[in-house]
Parts: structure tokens; C-alpha cells; sequence
């Protein structure tokens, strides 16, 4: 998960203060892992709320929670994912040539319906036999913010046959 | 029974005649894909002491080998698992979509190079725990 900059702020000394159970602000605090803050950017100024749940070994009545995913771009832009799609798109133009670009789009896995990351790859099938030339380049060349949700690659054809 | 037995299967049903298509070409994505996630999983369990058969989360195999990357072997393997579980996940659950020959045809490449790789990294395969069932 991107960590909040807590620099991003015109104070020059913005103050952060834990948020506790007694609290007599507004704030419903969950019993699940992580932290809960205040950020005081200046006197005077209004708090911000930042809330640093860890959704990954969280459990509610024993249940994981799995995010709920609708947009592709955003997802990309909040893991960090954008450099790996750019360089993606690069080996792509470079193997198969222009008009291979990878897709991302979202799934959901069947087993622990989470979602699934796909970067579909639209070449021709004549091909097939680079799909791996493409991979060793693509593991080689790239990296996976840690944290980040490791794309799936998915392979379709231009020209596809009928099922016989 | 040893995983590469499910790869057998696989590539006796794609050279026989019967039988045919969408549901043979269903049938031997879903096998490849269980041939490579069983020699990962068999691989982890003898690397780390795992009882024969625990049970190691699909997606959590797949996401763990495919983040690897200080090894791009494993790597590599965890994301021909990720192609192969999406494609085992076409072939089993989105049948209103069409699955052709090329796709099983994938699977069996893409399945004898992972289990390919999993002998080659058995030595450097992380650590994912068993969960329960």
C-alpha cells in the first residue's frame, strides 16, 4: 500500500497524534490491525484522519477482506504499477510490434474472489512462439512495487480459429 | 500419483481424436494448469518440510513466485502459473466465451516449461505457508 506523504502539506511543522479508543472525536475505530491518526497540518487549521488499516492480515469474524477493485487505472496508479505497464508496453512494441500493446483490465479470481490485475496481450499467432521471449524480457527487466498485486499475463489472437 | 501425470493426461488427450473440441481443449488447460501448480506445491512442501498434500493457496503461490525479483527464474514461474490459473479459470468457469486449440496449446507449453523450472529452482523457491482447507 503507497504510504501517505506527510509532507504535502504548507505547514512547516503539521503535528501527528494517535487517535485512541476514548476519544471523544466522531471516529469509529475498527478492531482490526494498524494505525489510526490525526494530522494537525497547523493551528487553527482542521485535523485530517488518516487511517493505516493493514487489510492484508485483517480478519472480520474470522473473514479476510479483499478489496473491491472498478478501476483498472486506479489500481495501477495506487500500487504503483505504472513504470511495469510502461516498460510492458515497450517490450511489447520491441517483440511483437506496434498494435501489441498490453491491456490492463480487472478479473476476479474464483477461488478467493479477489481481484486479478490482467495485462492482455493481443498478438498474432503466428507469433506464439515469442510469448516467451516476451516473458524472459518482461521478468528480467522489471520489477514489482513490494506490496503490489503482481499482473497477470493473459495471451489472445488476432485471428482466432473456431473450436473444432 | 506425480504431477507430471496430469501433464500426460493433458498431451494424450490434445493427440487423440476423442474427445473433441471445446470441452478437450477445457479439459487440457485445466490439467496443465494442476500439473504445474502441484510440482510448485510439492516443490515448497519438500524444500520447507510441508506435509505431502498441504495445502498452499493458489493465488498466494502465484503472487508470491511472481513479486520474486531477485530471481527471475521464479519469477518466471510464478507468472506462467498466473497465465495458466486464468486460463484454467476460462476454461472452467466463462464457457459462453469461446476457448480454442491455441489456448490448450499454450497451456501444454506453458506447463512443461514451469514444471521445468520448478526442478531448476527447487533449491530457491520462497516460503509459502500451508492453510487450511
Amino acid at each position: 500500500m503507497t504510504q501517505p506523504d506527510m509532507t504535502d502539506t504548507r505547514a512547516t511543522a503539521p503535528v501527528k497524534f494517535p487517535v485512541g479508543p476514548n476519544d471523544t472525536s466522531s471516529v469509529t475505530l475498527l478492531n482490526i490491525p494498524g494505525e489510526v491518526f490525526a494530522v494537525r497540518p497547523a493551528p487553527g487549521s482542521q485535523d485530517a484522519l488518516v487511517c493505516m488499516y493493514d487489510f492484508d492480515s485483517a480478519r472480520i469474524d474470522g473473514n479476510s477482506i479483499t478489496p473491491a477493485w472498478s478501476d483498472v487505472g486506479g489500481v495501477i496508479n495506487a500500487y504503483g504499477l505504472s513504470a511495469l505497464l510502461a516498460h510492458a508496453k515497450r517490450l511489447a512494441g520491441e517483440i511483437f510490434g506496434s498494435g501489441s500493446s498490453p491491456t490492463p483490465k480487472l478479473e476476479r479470481d474464483e477461488e478467493s474472489q479477489s481481484p486479478i490485475l490482467v495485462l492482455s496481450l493481443n498478438i498474432r499467432r503466428n507469433q506464439r512462439e515469442l510469448r516467451h521471449v516476451f516473458l524472459d524480457r518482461y521478468v528480467a527487466e522489471t520489477s514489482v512495487p513490494a506490496g503490489s498485486p503482481p499482473p497477470v499475463i493473459e495471451w489472445t489472437y488476432r485471428d482466432s480459429i473456431a473450436a473444432g | 500419483m506425480l504431477p507430471d501425470e496430469f501433464l500426460s493426461v493433458a498431451k494424450t488427450l490434445s493427440t487423440q481424436t476423442a474427445p473433441s473440441g471445446e470441452p478437450r481443449y477445457r479439459t487440457i488447460t485445466g490439467r496443465c494448469y494442476y500439473a504445474a501448480y502441484l510440482a510448485t506445491r510439492d516443490a515448497i512442501c519438500v524444500r520447507y518440510g510441508f506435509p505431502p498434500d498441504s495445502y498452499l493457496k493458489h493465488e498466494l503461490v502465484c503472487n508470491t513466485l511472481a513479486a520474486v525479483d531477485t530471481d527471475p527464474d521464479v519469477r518466471k514461474l510464478g507468472n506462467l502459473l498466473s497465465t495458466l490459473k486464468l486460463s484454467r479459470r476460462h476454461a472452467d468457469y466463462t464457457l459462453k466465451k469461446a476457448l480454442d486449440e491455441t489456448i490448450s496449446d499454450d497451456a501444454l507449453v506453458d506447463a512443461a516449461a514451469a514444471i521445468a523450472l520448478v526442478d531448476a529452482v527447487k533449491d530457491r523457491l520462497p516460503r509459502i505457508e500451508p492453510a487450511a482447507r
